[in-house]
This record gives structure tokens, C-alpha cells and sequence, in this order.
């Protein structure tokens, strides 16, 4: 129901609106008119005021000025000032004009001659300091080119300074009509005190501007704020003003007048506010809103609106008590119409529940009568695979094999008897695929009649799944049982729950025994502490998985070492459920590699025991040698001793020379090859000695300065070097990691050999060079000397090697120390040679 | 003046004849004692064995390390933790020229160490440093309390 929503100008509501409107325009208008009386009256009021107040200011500064003019034109018109002109008589100056300056409150005078120039001039504090009134460039005469008198002002550095003067005259001449016999001029400074006295006389606030050329006097008037402002230029000496006294001031009426106008506004809009509110509520609660609460009911069709109105006295409420009324009669009908319509409303919901119910359930839903179907539901068509089943047999869909078996069933649960109600069998479907049904059936009447209703469920695509399943298990018991590696489930607390072949077998044991023992208890004992921990680490999640070799007992009582892979099984929330253990039989590797430290040990074992050899056995060889040579040195002093004994005696001539012969000759022959004997032998086992100590020393890996070893080395074989007439060079070397004593030993022997080994043809050059090669340094040693020939090459480095056992003096073990050193710092040495050329060793050490 | 006893711990014969001698030629001639193991020595000066030391008398001791029960190392040790025989002097004689040997001997605390043959000069050269030559004044006297 709706009603025809009315033009918006044509409502009641709207055209009393307008009228409050145009009522509240006519109120504002009158305020306007009202205010700007008032205000004209103020503005006639403050320029009346401001003229008065421009005339008092004008008089007072008339006043003012008025004592300097007399100063000024009073004492230039006296025949005292014609002589002091002339005579320049500066006591009478002095007592006369200096006295007048406090009477006519100026603070300078000036007496110029006839021609300009000053002859007298005083001036009070006020005007002390600073320059001059009167500026030395300003021609006094043009001043008073024209006139005989002047007024202007200066501007000085405490305010302006307002001078008069006038021509000096004689008493004769009251006229001024001869000429200037001199000028005088006096002046007041406008200082802050003067502004201030001003200030008080005329009851303004005073202030000095600068102004340009051209300012004129003017008085300014300003409402808003109650403020008169005057201006007055201030003449300058050429006439125009360079400077202006603005003086302002607040008539105290003009404050209460505007306060007085601004509060009468008020209340007069307060007033005009109030009245057209009360004017629109009233409108509103007699006339608008009745109207609206009639309109809203016949709209609406409720008489419920109305109550407020049935009250109401005027044509309105009599109005709401007919409409009322009409409302009654038709609301019985209503209800009744709607009864009816909530009646069919249910039972069309139910219906609808029902048929959704049976559409949409995934199940078919048949019902069989006389052997046809009689009700079938959506899903039956898309089950069966055919869409017009009503009025057919059903018999037909069943696959052959399953005919007789489902017909029978049919005819004797119609005939009452109990039977197995839940039965699976095969359909046909029209393109000949076979599908299993599983069914529900149940003895029912239908239409009044007997009758089957029978529930319907594909279960072909379970059934694959279940055979899928089954086949996933029988592959896993197969890969389970088959592995090469033993594996086991093993509950969580030990126990072995199922276990192939091959774990029984690695651990000696039949699977009825194994399944009835825990891991602890076949565990070697020395290996179960191992394992737990493992075990409590992954349950506790900090780790999923551990691999670990251990040992089983076997049954026997032997071990088996095995590698052990053990992971948690979970269930789908999470909660352990059994271990997956892995295991497989390294007992073999085990073996090899106990043989593999067996042998290291041995080795380790037979290299000290060696070294051990080598330093009892040089050590105890050199005590007898000691003996040898400490009785030779004895010999010698027996002979020396026999020789003057022989001396001091009487023998016959033929044995003297005989005893000679053999004292001065053959013995000392003798001691001299057993001396060479002894001390080559002294230097072999010192070699010896110092090749086994290598072994027993602890080596120290620091950051070694190669430039500080080497430069140490070289040092230590200056003397040598010098007397060979040798160079040694030496570049910036990298730094690398070693035993510096040890790594010292090694440069040494290399410098060393280098000079011993010179070529006899040439002064040896020998070079130290060295470079970073990745993780290591590589050092060379280059000589010029003689040359290794390549097939003795491998072994310089063999102990007690000798290329040149003729040369110079040595054992033998330099380079093999070289080697060992080498060797024992994790380095590696070798060389380039060319006979006749030189050799380069190479030492390769570690940098960290 | 004292007159000092030189003690001789040396087990090779001819080493030991060799030392005699030479201390003979640096003009040391007083009285010398020999032991032929550290064990002789060290009863002799704990007097423990037959031949005993006599308190109050000043000794030089020199010293093989190679020596059977004992080793020289041994009896040093000894010696210098002996509040008694302490500041008797001790002169190493070794076939030796370890280093290391020689380190670990003056870390505990020898006079001097002397690698052989040694020569007469040496052992008058040691001698005279440890100011026992002839008629050197000052002579340390083992035994009295320290």
C-alpha cells in the first residue's frame, strides 16, 4: 500500500515552513536597519570628538612652541645682540643667553654673523652630544633667504629637535626692514621626557615615525576600535618633512557604547530566535504532526498511530476516530486470509523437505511392486545408469550371475520371511560396465498394496580401494621379509613387535625368541647406555632419526657389530607409536679396521722403539770412542814426555835415529789417523743423535715470521758466506705456521749445503724466495753451485747419503733432517737440479 | 784452609782414569774419591754405605749422567733436595751434548757441565769458577746446617 507522495511545494508542512521563513527574513532585516542607526550615531559622535581632541592637540603644541618663538624672536631684536654680532662679547653672551636657555626650556642657541659664520654657540646636556643642530653644509643665509624668521625640525639621535631663529635686528628696526645684521636660532629636543609631558597634556600615546615627502596633516578615525590617530609632519629645514608625530588615543565613551550596542544585538536576535521556535513548535503540534500521523496510518493501514489523535478535541482527532473505525472492519479479513496462507505455507515446507531428502541422498531409493519399480529417486538413475526406470523390471539391471539369488530374496520378503536384510550384489549398466551394489531392503506397503523398499549404495570404488590396500600390504610384508638389511618394529618400550628374517638371523636368534626379548636385553652392555640416550632423544623430538654402531649377543654368546638406523613411527596425532630399526652386519669392516689400529699402534710402537735403538746405541758407542780419543791425546803427551827423557839420555847414535824415526815420524802418523778416525765417527753418531732426538721432540705449530727466521739464519752464516765470497739474497716471504727452532734447522741446512756444495768455478749466488700457493707457502732455495745429476736426486734425502763423500766435512744427514722436520710439520720438500747449473730446493709449509 | 775432596761418580774405567788425569795436569792434587755407580755415591754422601763422607769437610762432586742403578740426573736430583748436601758443588761430566739434557741439568740446579773429552783447561777453567782452586778462599762446607 502506498500513497502518492505529495509536490513538495504544495504540502501543508511546507508552506508553513516558508512562512516561518519568510518571518524570520522580515525579523533580521529590522536588527540590520536598528544596528547601523546605532552605529551612524557613534561615527557622529567619535568625528565631533576627534575634531575636539585635534584642536586641544594643535593648541597645546601652539602653546608649546609658542615659548621657544619669543626666545627666539625677543632676543634678536635687541641691540645687546647687534653688538655681541659685532664685538663677539662672550661674558655677556654667556650671562644673558646661557641664563635664558632654562627659562624658555631650550636646550641650544646659536649666534651667526652677517655673512653665516657662527659666533656663538651654546648647548645643554640634552643636546651634547652628537653632531651639531645646525649642519656645517646648511647656509645660514639661504634660511633666511626669503624670511626672517624660521621653524623646523632636525633629526637628532634622542627624537627631533625643533629650532626657530630669527634675523638679528636693531631696537630701532621693530619692522625687520634694514638688513640682517646677524641670525639667531634656538632649539628643543623632542626627547622622551618632552614626548612624555606632551603626552600627559594632551591625553594621547605619542610616537615619532619617518615619513617621505609630501605628508600632510590628517586625523584618522577608527571605529572597530574606538581609536583617533593624528598625524603631524614635522617641517624640515628645506620645508619638507622628514619626520611625523602620530598621537593616538581611546575616548573611554566610545569602549561602552560599542559594548553597549553589540549586547542590545543580542538580545534582540535572542529574542527573534526564541519567538520563531515557539511559532514552529506550536505549528508542528497542532497542525504537522497530526497530519503526518494520519497519513502515516492510512499508509501503513494500522490504526495504532491514530491513539495519540483520538484525544485530541479539534477536526483532526475527529478525523482519527473515523479512520479508526474503517480500520476495524477490515482487519478481520485480513486475519483470516492470512491463517489460511500460513497453513499452506507448512505444508508445502514439509513436502519440500522430504523430496530434498530423498534427491539429494547419495543412496538410491527404490520401491519394487509386482516385480516392476514403482519409486525411484535421482540417484537410483545415476546409480543404475539408466534415467527412465518407473513401470520397469528390475530384475533386468541385475547381473546375470546374481539374478536367481536377488528374485529369490525378493519373493520371500514379500512372502514375510526373515531374511538377511543387508546384501550385496552386481548391476549391468547400459554400457555393459558392472558395478557392486550394496543393498538395504525391507518389507513395506505401498499404495495399500505389498511392496519392497530397498536402500542402494555403490561401493565398487570402495572396493577397489580395499583391494589396492590389501596388495600395498602383502608388497610391504614382501619388502619387508626380503630386505638384505634386518628390520624390526620395536615398541616403545623395547619389545620386538615384528622383525624379519635377516635381523633373526644377524642376531643369532629364532623370531619366536627375538619376539619375545627387548632390545636391552640382547644389547651389549657397553652399547646400551648409547643407545637410550638416542632413544630419549627422538621421542622427545630433538632429533628423528639416529644411526649408531653397537654390538648384539647372540645366543651362542658372541657379539655382532652392527650398523643400527632407528627412526619413530607417529601416529596420525602425533603420539609415538612404535621404532623402525634398521640393522645391518658390519662385523667383517669392524674387524678390518680394529686390524687397521692394531697395525698403526705397531708401527707407532716399532718407530719410537727404533728411535730408542738409535739413541742408546750412539750414546753408548761414543763412550768407548771418548776412551780413544782422550788415550790418544794421552799418547801424545807420553811421547812428548819419552822424546826429552830420550833427549836427557845416553844412547847409542844408530838407535837414536831409529827412536827418532819412529817418535817424530810413524807414531805421530799413527795418532793422527786415529784422531781422523775417532772424530769422523764423533760427528756420525752426533748426526745420529740429532736425526733420533727429531722424533722426540714436541713440535709447537705458531705463526711463524719467515722474514725473522730466515734473516736469523743467514746471520749465523755470515762468516762462512763472507769467506766463500758468497751472495745471499733473501725476498719479503709469506708468513706460514710451523716450529720456528725446527723450521730454522731446515733453512740452515738448506743455506748451508748451498754454500758447501759451491761450484768451484764461480762465487755462489744463493737466493731464499717464497709465495702463497692456497693453503700453504712455498719456499726455494736457488744456488749456482754444483748441481745434483737426476738420478741421485731421490736420494739426497736418504740418511748418511752422500753425493760427493769427498767433499768437505759432514755426515750425511743434513737433508734427511731437512726431510724429517719437513715431514713432521705437515710440509713436503723436493728440488730441481741441473749439474754444473745449480740446484733449487723447494720446502712447502703449511699457513694454518 | 780446607783441603777439598774431589768425588768421581764414573762408571767407564777409562773415562775415569782420563778425568785423574787431566785434573792432575790442571794442577788439582788433593785427595779423590771414585764411585763407579750413582748408588756408591749417593750411600757415600747420605752416608749410608761403608765409606762414608766426613761433616765438615768440603767435597767437589763430578758427575757422569750415563751410569748403572742410579743415573747421574738421579743423584742430582737428589742432592739438591737434600737440605744437607745442597750447596755441594756439582760439575756434570756427560758423553752427551743433548740440549735438552743439559737444560733439564741446570734447571735442577748444577755448578757446570762440561761435554767429554774434556781437556785439562776445562776442568781448571770450572774449578777455578767454583773457587775451589788450590788455595781459594771461601770454600762452601758441605754438611753444616743451612
Amino acid at each position: 500500500m502506498s500513497v502518492r507522495k505529495p509536490q513538495e511545494w504544495t504540502t501543508v508542512q511546507m508552506q508553513l515552513t516558508l512562512v516561518l521563513a519568510a518571518t524570520a527574513i522580515l525579523i533580521g532585516a529590522a536588527l540590520v536597519w536598528s544596528q547601523s542607526v546605532e552605529i551612524h550615531r557613534i561615527d557622529i559622535h567619535l568625528t565631533a570628538d576627534a575634531a575636539e581632541r585635534g584642536g586641544l592637540l594643535n593648541r597645546v603644541l601652539e602653546l608649546k612652541g609658542n615659548s621657544l618663538e619669543t626666545f627666539a624672536y625677543d632676543y634678536s631684536y635687541w641691540d645687546e645682540m647687534v653688538r655681541l654680532v659685532q664685538t663677539g662679547d662672550r661674558v655677556w653672551a654667556r650671562q644673558n643667553i646661557d641664563a635664558a636657555l632654562r627659562t624658555y626650556r631650550a636646550n641650544a642657541a646659536w649666534v651667526f654673523d652677517a655673512a653665516g659664520s657662527p659666533v656663538y654657540t651654546v648647548r645643554d646636556s640634552t643636546l651634547q652630544t652628537g653632531p651639531g643642530p645646525v649642519p656645517s653644509g646648511l647656509s645660514i643665509r639661504r634660511v633666511f633667504a626669503q624670511n626672517h624668521f624660521c621653524h623646523f625640525f632636525l633629526t637628532g639621535p634622542d627624537g627631533p629637535i625643533e629650532v626657530r631663529g630669527a634675523t638679528v635686528q636693531p631696537s630701532s628696526d621693530p619692522g625687520r626692514r634694514t638688513h640682517a645684521r646677524g641670525y639667531f636660532l634656538v632649539a628643543r629636543s623632542w626627547n622622551q621626557p618632552y614626548l612624555a609631558e606632551l603626552m600627559r597634556l594632551t591625553g594621547t600615546t605619542m610616537r615619532i615615525v619617518p615619513v617621505g615627502p609630501g605628508a600632510k596633516p590628517s586625523t584618522e578615525v577608527v571605529r572597530q576600535t574606538g581609536t583617533i590617530t593624528f598625524n603631524r609632519p614635522l617641517p624640515g629645514v628645506e620645508g619638507e618633512p622628514k619626520e611625523m608625530l602620530v598621537a593616538s588615543l581611546h575616548p573611554g565613551w566610545t569602549a561602552a557604547a560599542l559594548q553597549s550596542m553589540r549586547r542590545n544585538l543580542l538580545v534582540q536576535v535572542g529574542l527573534a530566535l526564541l519567538t520563531i521556535l515557539g511559532l514552529s513548535l506550536v505549528l508542528r503540534s497542532w497542525v504537522t504532526r497530526p497530519l503526518w500521523l494520519l497519513r502515516y496510518s492510512l499508509a501503513s493501514g494500522s490504526a495504532k498511530a491514530l491513539k495519540p489523535l483520538e484525544r485530541n478535541r479539534t477536526e483532526f482527532g475527529q478525523l482519527a476516530l473515523l479512520v479508526g473505525q474503517s480500520f476495524g472492519h477490515s482487519a478481520a479479513l485480513v486475519k483470516e486470509v492470512a491463517e489460511r496462507k500460513r497453513t499452506e505455507q507448512s505444508l508445502r515446507e514439509s513436502e519440500e523437505k522430504y523430496r530434498l531428502v530423498v534427491n539429494n541422498v547419495s543412496e538410491a531409493i527404490v520401491v519394487a511392486q509386482d516385480w516392476k519399480i514403482v519409486f525411484a529417486n535421482p540417484s537410483a538413475g545415476r546409480i543404475f545408469g539408466y534415467s527412465q526406470l518407473l513401470g520397469t523390471d528390475f530384475n533386468q539391471f541385475v547381473h546375470p550371475a546374481d539374478r536367481w539369488f536377488v528374485a529369490d530374496g525378493y519373493r520371500r520378503r514379500l512372502a514375510g520371511e526373515d531374511i538377511r536384510d543387508r546384501f550385496r550384489f552386481r548391476i549391468v549398466r547400459q554400457l555393459g560396465e558392472t558395478r557392486h551394489l550394496e543393498a538395504s531392503a525391507a518389507y513395506f506397503e505401498w499404495m495399500g498394496r505389498p511392496a519392497t523398499l530397498s536402500f542402494l549404495d555403490d561401493i565398487t570404488e570402495r572396493l577397489v580401494a580395499e583391494n589396492a590396500l590389501r596388495e600395498s600390504e602383502e608388497r610391504f610384508r614382501a619388502t619387508f621379509e626380503q630386505a638384505a638389511v634386518g628390520v624390526a618394529h620395536v615398541s616403545l618400550e623395547g619389545r620386538f613387535i615384528r622383525i624379519n628374517q635377516r635381523f633373526c638371523d644377524i642376531a643369532g636368534r629364532t623370531r619366536d625368541e627375538m619376539l619375545a626379548s627387548t632390545f636391552q636385553e640382547i644389547t651389549h652392555p657397553d652399547d646400551l647406555d648409547a643407545d637410550l640416550t638416542n632413544i630419549r632423544e627422538v621421542l622427545d623430538g630433538s632429533i628423528t632419526t639416529y644411526s649408531m654402531e653397537k654390538r648384539y649377543i647372540r645366543k651362542d654368546g658372541s657379539f655382532v657389530w652392527v650398523n643400527l638406523t632407528v627412526s619413530l613411527m607417529r601416529e596420525p596425532d602425533g603420539r609415538p607409536r612404535h621404532f623402525i630399526s634398521v640393522v645391518e652386519d658390519i662385523s667383517s669392516r669392524k674387524e678390518a679396521e680394529l686390524k687397521e689400529q692394531r697395525l698403526a699402534r705397531e708401527v707407532e710402537r716399532r718407530k719410537i722403539e727404533l728411535e730408542q735403538v738409535i739413541y742408546a746405541a750412539s750414546h753408548d758407542l761414543r763412550a768407548p770412542l771418548i776412551s780413544v780419543q782422550g788415550f790418544v791425546g794421552e799418547l801424545r803427551l807420553s811421547l812428548k814426555d819419552l822424546l826429552a827423557e830420550l833427549e836427557r839420555t845416553d844412547v847409542p847414535p844408530e838407535f837414536r835415529s831409529r827412536i827418532a824415526e819412529l817418535t817424530r815420524s810413524d807414531i805421530p802418523e799413527s795418532l793422527r789417523f786415529i784422531d781422523a778416525g775417532t772424530t769422523r765417527m764423533s760427528e756420525l753418531l752426533s748426526g745420529l743423535l740429532r736425526l733420533s732426538r727429531l722424533g722426540r721432540t714436541e713440535f709447537r705449530a705458531e705463526p711463524l715470521d719467515m722474514n725473522r727466521v730466515v734473516g736469523q739464519v743467514v746471520r749465523s752464516v755470515e762468516f762462512t758466506a763472507r769467506a766463500a765470497g758468497a751472495e745471499i739474497a733473501v725476498t719479503d716471504l709469506p708468513a706460514c705456521v710451523g716450529d720456528s727452532m725446527q723450521v730454522g734447522q731446515v733453512f740452515a741446512n738448506l743455506v748451508e749445503n748451498a754454500l758447501k756444495y759451491r761450484s768451484p768455478e764461480r762465487a755462489p749466488v744463493i737466493r731464499v724466495t717464497g709465495r702463497r700457493e692456497g693453503n700453504s707457502a712455498v719456499y726455494y732455495v736457488e744456488d749456482n753451485g754444483r748441481g745434483i745429476a737426476s738420478d741421485m736426486q731421490q736420494r739426497v734425502f736418504t740418511p748418511f747419503y752422500r753425493v760427493d763423500p769427498k767433499a768437505g766435512i759432514g755426515e750425511g744427514l743434513g737433508l734427511a733432517i731437512v726431510s724429517r722436520i719437513v715431514d713432521r710439520l705437515g710440509g713436503r720438500v723436493w728440488l730441481e737440479s741441473e749439474p754444473g747449473k745449480g740446484s733449487r730446493f723447494f720446502v712447502a709449509l703449511p699457513t694454518g | 784452609m780446607e783441603e777439598v775432596v774431589i768425588l768421581i761418580a764414573e762408571d767407564d774405567e777409562a773415562h775415569a782414569a782420563l778425568i785423574q788425569r787431566n785434573l792432575k795436569r790442571a794442577g788439582i792434587t788433593g785427595q779423590q774419591l771414585r764411585f763407579s755407580d750413582g748408588q756408591q755415591t749417593l750411600d757415600f754422601l747420605q752416608r749410608r754405605g761403608e765409606s762414608q763422607r766426613t761433616p765438615g769437610t768440603a767435597y767437589l762432586l763430578l758427575l757422569d749422567i750415563k751410569m748403572p742403578k742410579v743415573d747421574g740426573v738421579e743423584v742430582l736430583r737428589r742432592v739438591k733436595e737434600d737440605p744437607e748436601l745442597k750447596k755441594l758443588p756439582v760439575i756434570m761430566v756427560t758423553t752427551t751434548d743433548d740440549p735438552q739434557e743439559v737444560e733439564r741439568c741446570h734447571e735442577l740446579g748444577c755448578s757446570s757441565y762440561m761435554s767429554k773429552p774434556v781437556e785439562y783447561e776445562q776442568f781448571a777453567e770450572a774449578v777455578r769458577r767454583l773457587g775451589l782452586f788450590l788455595n781459594v778462599v771461601e770454600m762452601p762446607s758441605v754438611g753444616r746446617a743451612v
